[in-house]
């Protein structure tokens, strides 16, 4: 493997890793602060895409990185309405609503867009290559690198300099007592599951130019993006970055040097970490 | 009519309820075409899957996002050893099972070891997309396509006398199950499912204990699977992929997990809706998705219930009416 190549290689399982990372990030933060599974992660994440291409056909690749995560984190609002009643039962019944609203928003797709797998242009801005130490890189994997690095940054402040982000951590911590001192968890779990939600719809967006999407997918795609979930640590945030930027790699070198198996690789990365750490290879211990 | 079936205690309704179903399908049976009998066929075997499932979702009280594995599993093996080794076909049967208890054996102690409940889920189907996966991946198991060829047993050759074949194991696996539910042992396992610190406390090993239930319902799913796999003729990728699974999952809910006989009505119900649906629309997966959301929002507990939790819910009831009148 020539140097090159191998920098190349690098730049596409970073840019892989951070769309999986956005996925993720919206997904840990639902599953710690609200304590349940979003099924419907995938199905928010191909309606992102989707709704790329129509916006991009009308307006432009960059409204629709705004437009469309607001739409999706929309969509978001009314999924967390009708999972309300059902905090505090049997935690199966939201796994399973989620799934059925996941049958629901792909095949809604399927009546709109049709099954056709579709492509789209870039701007000519973002369709270039840079040479960086006279090695080539597709700009647009830099600018994947860059908008995912930003989220991260973004999301961390968020999380632990706004007052927004006290709140939800408090309520990860211990959501009685967020209740008992008149803060209003309900709207909290609103704007969460709005900003899980909106997040995936990102990586969406961000995804559409690089593979053809179709809209089953949306069901199938948790089977990728649960190894990362186990990996960071089911509860923990602040692993999901370095688990999808590793995963993300592992799948890019995976994918030269076991061609066959590369599509399996994350899973036994994961059954592997289950073994060695099961709360998760990036938690730290907790301190008794 | 109706009061009488009132009184009849749980296991005459039980009784009752599994004769009349069995006659039922019986009569159906003697009169349909070959069609309407693989259909019957593939019902059944999804009936004694969705209680297979029941055993840990239901009475266990743990969710198992990836029982398909073993149904698929089981299958995949049997369907190896006969088309690609050539082993008899009593053998197979012997070894695909036996592979598939040491599997769930395998996979139910890596998954309790967490002792959390999410972490089970996720690697129960963490495991099944790995398999899954795997499948599709290699050639000598046939990746996309799978494998096929003449793997029933040889005095149940025809599409009629593998469906009754089909269905006298079916009886016997869920009359097994039954009287799973009815030992002692099951009763500790609904102590796990109602208070498990309770039953730590007491000194039971609950881990073992649910790491028993998994493995039976591994197995049981196991013998759906190789069921389903002698209608076929052949094993597929969609046999092990997390949508069979999910679908023990939807008929456990919609039959009503807490009793014994909701996932077998639950199983009908939902092999009719996959197998009628599609002929109208192509949009059958929402039409689903509705029916799962309607379901978790207004139809908790499903459709059946045990006797004692319709008491409870009566008493319940009298009790929020007595209250309204002191109001």
């Amino acid at each position: 493997m020539t140097v090159p190549f191998f920098f190349q290689t690098l730049v596409t399982g970073l840019s892989s890793g951070m769309i999986s990372y956005m996925m993720v990030a919206g997904m840990s933060l639902i599953i710690s602060g609200m304590n349940m599974v979003n099924f419907g992660q995938g199905a928010f994440f191909v309606l992102g895409t989707y709704l790329t291409y129509t916006i991009t056909a009308h307006i432009g690749f960059i409204p629709s990185l705004i437009i469309a995560p607001l739409v999706v984190g929309g969509l978001g609002w009314f999924v967390e309405r009708a999972v309300r009643p059902l905090f505090g039962k049997n935690m199966l019944y939201i796994m399973l609503l989620t799934f059925g609203v996941a049958y629901i928003v792909c095949d809604g797709m399927i009546m709109i867009w049709g099954y056709a797998i579709r492509l789209m242009k870039l701007p000519s801005f973002l369709n270039k290559s840079v040479a960086i130490f006279g090695i080539y890189f597709p700009t647009y994997y830099l600018f994947m690198i860059a908008v995912g690095l930003l989220i991260a940054i973004s999301f961390w402040i968020m999380m632990n300099k706004t007052k927004l982000g006290m709140m939800m951590r408090a309520i990860i911590k211990d959501r009685e007592m967020v209740a008992c001192l008149g803060i209003n968890v309900n709207k909290l779990f609103s704007i969460m599951f709005m900003l899980g939600t909106g997040i995936a719809g990102l990586g969406g967006v961000l995804n559409a130019p690089i593979t053809g999407m179709s809209p089953k997918e949306g069901l199938s795609i948790f089977g990728n993006i649960m190894p990362i979930l186990m990996i960071g640590g089911m509860k923990n945030m602040n692993g999901c970055l370095p688990a999808a930027l590793l995963v993300g790699l592992v799948n890019a070198f995976g994918a030269i040097y076991l061609p066959q198996f590369y599509n399996l690789l994350p899973a036994a990365l994961m059954v592997i970490c289950m073994f060695i750490r099961p709360q998760g290879i990036f938690t730290k211990k907790e301190a008794a | 009519m109706k009061n009488r079936f009132k009184n009849l205690s749980q296991r005459q309704r039980d009784l009752s309820m599994g004769l009349i179903s069995i006659v039922l399908i019986l009569v159906v049976s003697m009169v349909a075409s070959d069609s309407i009998i693989d259909f019957l066929a593939r019902m059944v075997i999804y009936m004694l899957f969705a209680s297979a499932v029941n055993i840990i979702l239901g009475f266990g009280g743990l969710r198992p996002l990836g029982q398909g594995t073993y149904f698929g599993f089981t299958a995949y093996a049997y369907l190896f050893m006969v088309v690609r080794m050539h082993i008899p076909l009593a053998a197979a049967i012997f070894l695909a099972l036996l592979l598939n208890l040491i599997l769930a054996a395998f996979v139910g102690t890596v998954c309790l070891r967490a002792n959390d409940d999410m972490a089970f889920a996720f690697m129960n189907m963490g495991f099944n997309t790995l398999l899954w996966t795997l499948i599709q991946k290699l050639q000598i198991v046939g990746s996309d396509t799978g494998i096929t060829g003449s793997v029933r047993l040889p005095f149940a050759l025809s599409t009629r006398a593998n469906f009754y074949l089909t269905f006298i194991v079916c009886i016997i696996c869920i009359t097994a199950i039954y009287l799973f539910f009815r030992s002692p042992f099951a009763k500790i396992l609904k102590g796990s499912r109602e208070n498990i610190e309770r039953l730590t406390f007491i000194g039971v090993n609950t881990r073992n204990v649910r790491l028993t239930a998994y493995i039976v319902s591994g197995f049981f799913c196991g013998i759906a699977g190789l069921l389903y796999s002698m209608r076929n003729m052949g094993a597929f990728p969609s046999m092990i992929s997390s949508g069979t699974s999910l679908e023990g999952l939807i008929m456990c809910l919609i039959g009503g997990m807490y009793s014994f006989f909701g996932p077998i009505l639950g199983a009908a119900i939902v092999t009719f809706i996959n197998v009628q649906l599609p002929i109208i629309t192509n949009f059958y997966q929402s039409i689903f998705g509705v029916i799962i959301v309607l379901c978790v929002l207004f139809l908790q507990g499903g459709l059946l219930k045990d006797k004692a939790v319709l008491n409870l819910d009566d008493k319940k009831k009298k009790l929020l009416n007595k209250r309204g009148e002191r109001a």
